[in-house]
């Protein structure tokens, strides 16, 4: 189990998360910054804390703390996606970004659209260096590494992969074997339209016209399930994982088309980064070129050849030749300037 | 030998970080069912097993002609339709003082051809509403209050 946790992949994967999460986050903050701010303005009496919120001194914060918290989120959220020391931004952002959507979901409703992206980024934050490839601190160092130990990227992928099954084994485990019939379903869907219509949202009209269809529900609920219990097919292997956040995915197109509620990290695709080739997908490669080693860095004859071990490198061995290097993976070493 | 002590510790590192977090993440398994939190959580949205027929607390506004509006959730502090229903579930479970608090606070902000807030409950069939129109079968009424528009006219 720990081998396969530990087995080395190519560094640019893990780059490529800590990018594409970071800036995904990011924005996303910058996105909610004003709603966020908002929640401040709320009656006091509708605070009902979740999560670290528990331990917030006083409730809920003063709108002038939100804006500087969501500042400074902003700003770490940057540096750590362009991976500038990544051991002191890393843990900032992760802790600022779980404060502030807490604070987010401390008003009556937790959204379920941010849990996975924070707990990608608390991972991501706990790895540290580990994913410093591709980074300012790489490229301030001259340093390239070709691979690295994987296990930000299988836990990301790990965690994942439970989340699903959770909403799948919690739908028996409430509504008991009647969810897979149907009609609970067909009520939710026509309940959250009315809902979105009689509150002054955007609803689904193909929602609204389908629950009309009672029969159709059954398919759709058997369908539900089996994405979601069968999400640990994911990790056995990287075609299974494609297949599957395929699969994923297209349950979360309905989710859209059927009640106008949008998980934008899994549409988008990003949740499902941790468990795919991401750096064999279209794009990937130029999305790193831009921090990441250049082609002259990628050329230069290796006077030293510096060796990933664990979270450092050290120019271990000089002089070795081309063939003692390992195979097929591209993250060319670069001498120390 | 340093570097295999170093890479000994990132390896156990990265074992605990992997197995806390999928611990975590994973407790509601055998916590009560429906267990929601953030971010860990059950994940029970659409879960609870609900009936054809519900009530839906909501808030509306009223012109000079008695025609009824749907308002945004903007006028309830929020851009999120659902954390706007949570803030009038709460004032009706809060009793008159809440309630009448909410309602004065959307009458500041409505549009000036509002004359009066309602804060309502309705009961709705679900499926009906998208078939025979979108009237409620049953409302009660919890409060009632005039804009700033109203009392210009008056």
């Amino acid at each position: 189990m720990t081998d396969w946790l530990h087995r080395t992949i190519p560094a640019e994967r893990i780059a490529i998360a800590r990018i594409v999460i970071g800036a995904y986050s990011t924005a996303y903050l910058v996105a909610r910054a004003a709603s966020i701010a908002r929640l401040a303005d709320l009656p006091a009496s509708h605070w009902q804390p979740v999560g670290v919120a528990h331990v917030l001194p006083g409730g809920p914060l003063d709108a002038g703390v939100v804006w500087s918290l969501m500042a400074l989120g902003v700003v770490a959220g940057t540096l750590f996606t362009l991976g500038w020391r990544l051991g002191l931004t890393g843990p900032l952002f992760g802790g600022l970004l779980l404060v502030l959507t807490t604070y987010r979901n401390s008003w009556g409703q937790v959204f379920h659209t941010e849990n996975l992206m924070v707990l990608h980024v608390l991972i991501l934050a706990a790895a540290g260096t580990a994913g410093a490839t591709a980074s300012l601190d790489a490229r301030r160092a001259g340093r390239w590494r070709r691979t690295v130990d994987g296990w930000p990227v299988r836990a990301m992928g790990i965690v994942t992969v439970i989340t699903y099954v959770l909403a799948g084994v919690t739908k028996l485990r409430v509504a008991g074997g009647s969810w897979i019939d149907g009609d609970n379903l067909r009520h939710w869907i026509a309940y959250d339209n009315l809902r979105k219509i009689e509150l002054g949202d955007l609803h689904a009209p193909l929602g609204g016209w389908l629950v009309q269809h009672a029969w159709v529900f059954t398919p759709i609920a058997v369908a539900t399930l089996v994405v979601e219990l069968g999400a640990p097919i994911a990790l056995l292997s990287t075609s299974w994982a494609r297949r599957w956040a395929l699969a994923a995915w297209a349950f979360h197109v309905g989710v859209v088309a059927l009640m106008a509620i949008v998980f934008p990290y899994p549409l988008l695709g990003i949740a499902y980064l941790p468990l795919l080739d991401a750096e064999t997908l279209p794009g990937a490669r130029r999305l790193i070129a831009w921090l990441g080693p250049t082609e002259l860095d990628l050329r230069t004859t290796p006077q030293s050849v510096e060796v990933a071990l664990g979270g450092s490198l050290r120019p271990q061995v000089r002089g070795l030749p081309a063939s003692a290097r390992e195979p097929g993976v591209p993250g060319a070493e670069r001498p120390r300037r | 030998m340093i570097a295999a002590i170093a890479r000994f510790d990132r390896r156990r590192w990265g074992t605990a970080v992997t197995v806390a977090m999928a611990l975590a993440v994973s407790a509601p398994l055998i916590g009560p069912a429906g267990y929601d939190d953030f971010p860990v959580s059950s994940y029970p949205m659409f879960s609870r097993e609900l009936r054809r027929t519900v009530d839906l607390a909501h808030v509306v506004g009223r012109t000079g002609t008695g025609e009824e509006r749907v308002l945004p959730p903007e006028l309830l502090g929020t851009d999120e339709v659902i954390q706007a229903y949570e803030t009038v579930r709460t004032a009706v479970a809060g009793g008159a003082a809440m309630l009448d608090e909410l309602c004065t606070s959307v009458a500041e902000h409505a549009e000036a051809e509002l004359v009066e807030i309602l804060v309502v409950t309705d009961t709705f069939d679900v499926v009906d509403y998208f078939g025979d129109g979108r009237s409620p079968i049953a409302r009660v009424e919890h409060v009632r209050c005039a804009t700033p528009s109203q009392g210009e006219v008056a």
